[in-house]
């Protein structure tokens, strides 16, 4: 009797989950993206650590990169990731590892055939503690430079609910609305592996509105995060993030569009929109 | 009994071999530079040479607040069996390589890295003066005083490894580089591994380099390509298990 009700539990329970994830439509992040004046579409993921990047969009950099050759991708990485654990097993000093991870980054970059990896050195754990308004200033400056049309971060709960993830969601999304970029996606999860993370991240989860198909790409996804040496092999034994890279599929969010208007642009005074 | 005479007569011979060469140092009898800074300067031909061989050298070397440490590469390193495991094309796995090169030096604290572009099993073909005039102007822009590259029979036999030896034992000669080593195995060792090669030399000094072990594995591991998609991962595992690193003092000035 007992099992038997285990059994249904563990029926809807699937269901569920199923139900829940075939609810999340597929599709690209460029849909209705459109291009800059050079023909081009620039993409930049801004995260706060080498790796972020990879887990929650490496398939769909490969995914665009690879499919439609107007895309640029832009990789911006906020700190210097120095504080992982890491530095415990391999007995190395923050800045030692800071150097190491920067170059793993550029190693993975290569791999998602990423155009340019942008380096910024705030101090990993330290974007809550530094200047907001310079946080997103500086946000913004780089989507001027890159001419970004898509954008993609963290949602607020930060995945894992680390305070970097928090800050940088918030400062980026401020940033976007002064922007003239397109489009503002979250990093996000369907609700099956969303309840996982929240329990674990303590700040809820983004919902995603739509998943990447990164099937043909998870090889190369799994490259990636390889590169990331010290990420994967030695920041303890319960951080193997093998999970991680075998989906099937990466999920976002759309957070915000910025209307594209053409009187806009011609007096070059960016729309400030952000609607939802 | 026979059977435990037999493995008694193999460690001890084993034994015996390995401590044919004494342990020390790679700059023993090295004059600095003008500067006061030894240069040390690998020279091979793929990604992941000089961390196999030498990464728990460099990082012992390291230590010598006086040390400065140049890796060149002679290859993209374009044609492991990566390509076919990853589905990648030549060109691909070259600029991958490079930039895990990066990332290794980066965990060996090397100071520098040096990558040519010849291609990979390419160098016995190459231009022999250009790639002479290559090597020669990398130990002059270093001031290498220590040039460390494969023996002539290159470990493996590998035609890049023994093209490459030649070049740069060819080039120390000219110039005013001091020591150049080959890198080495116990006999023993090298027997067992590669059987069809033979190592015309002795290691004639072993590093210890147990205090760096694990940051080689790391460097090692940055290699991934190399590691987890060129079928050598048995081979890169227990490259890791030695505690020393062996060499032969080739040339001396």
């Amino acid at each position: 009797m007992k099992n038997f009700r285990f059994a249904i539990i563990a029926l809807f329970v699937l269901a569920f989950s199923l139900k829940a994830a075939a609810a999340i439509p597929n599709g690209s992040l460029l849909d209705g993206v459109l291009p800059g004046p050079d023909g081009r579409i620039d993409v930049i993921t801004m995260f706060p650590h080498q790796d972020d990047e990879t887990i929650f969009v490496g398939g769909t950099i490969l995914k665009m990169k690879t499919e439609d050759p107007r895309v640029r991708v832009h990789i911006i990485c906020f700190t210097l990731g120095e504080l992982s654990g890491a530095m415990n097993t391999l007995k190395i000093t923050p800045e030692f590892q800071g150097k190491i991870r920067t170059k793993e980054l550029e190693a993975a970059a290569t791999v998602l055939k990423a155009d340019e990896v942008i380096q910024l050195d705030y101090h990993d754990q330290g974007l809550a503690k530094a200047d907001y308004n310079q946080l997103v200033q500086k946000a913004l400056d780089l989507m001027d430079k890159t001419h970004a049309a898509v954008v993609i971060t963290y949602g607020p709960d930060g995945m894992s609910g680390h305070i970097d993830h928090r800050t940088l969601s918030r400062a980026v999304t401020d940033a976007f609305k002064k922007s003239s970029a397109q489009k503002l996606y979250y990093a996000a999860l369907p609700a099956s592996l969303g309840t996982i993370y929240s329990v674990y991240g303590k700040h809820g989860y983004t919902l995603a509105d739509l998943k990447v198909d990164i099937r043909p790409y998870k090889k190369l996804k799994k490259l990636a995060m390889y590169e990331h040496t010290t990420q994967k092999f030695f920041s303890g034994p319960f951080t193997s993030l093998d999970a991680e890279v075998n989906r099937d599929y990466e999920w976002f969010k759309l957070a915000g569009q910025n209307k594209y208007i053409e009187d806009a642009a011609l007096f070059n005074t960016p729309n400030h929109g952000g609607s939802k | 009994m026979k059977k435990i005479f037999i493995a008694f007569t193999i460690l001890a011979w084993a034994a015996l071999a390995s401590a044919a060469a004494p342990t020390g140092s790679l700059l023993d009898g090295v004059k600095p530079g003008a500067d006061g800074r030894i240069d040390v300067l690998t020279i091979f031909p793929h990604q992941d040479d000089e961390t196999i061989f030498v990464g728990g050298t460099i990082l012992a070397l390291k230590q010598d607040p006086r040390v400065r440490v140049h890796i060149m590469c002679l290859t993209l390193g374009d044609k492991s069996r990566a390509n076919k495991i990853l589905h990648i094309t030549p060109d691909f796995q070259g600029k991958v390589r490079s930039r895990e090169l990066r990332a290794a030096a980066a965990v060996l604290g090397a100071d520098e890295v040096i990558q040519l572009d010849y291609r990979d099993q390419g160098l016995p073909g190459a231009d022999q003066k250009e790639l002479y005039a290559q090597i020669a102007d990398a130990m002059g822009k270093t001031n290498a005083e220590v040039v460390i590259t494969y023996g002539p029979e290159g470990i493996t036999g590998h035609m890049d490894h023994k093209a490459g030896s030649k070049a740069v034992t060819e080039v120390f000669k000219t110039g005013p580089a001091q020591k150049l080593y080959y890198v080495s195995m116990p006999r023993w060792v090298h027997a067992l591994a590669f059987p069809g090669v033979k190592l015309p030399v002795a290691p004639t000094v072993k590093v210890d380099i147990r205090p760096y072990k694990e940051l080689k594995l790391l460097a090692m591991d940055e290699h991934a390509t190399q590691k987890w998609w060129a079928g050598l991962f048995q081979q890169m595992t227990m490259e890791n298990e030695f505690n020393d690193e062996y060499f032969a003092l080739a040339l001396s000035k």
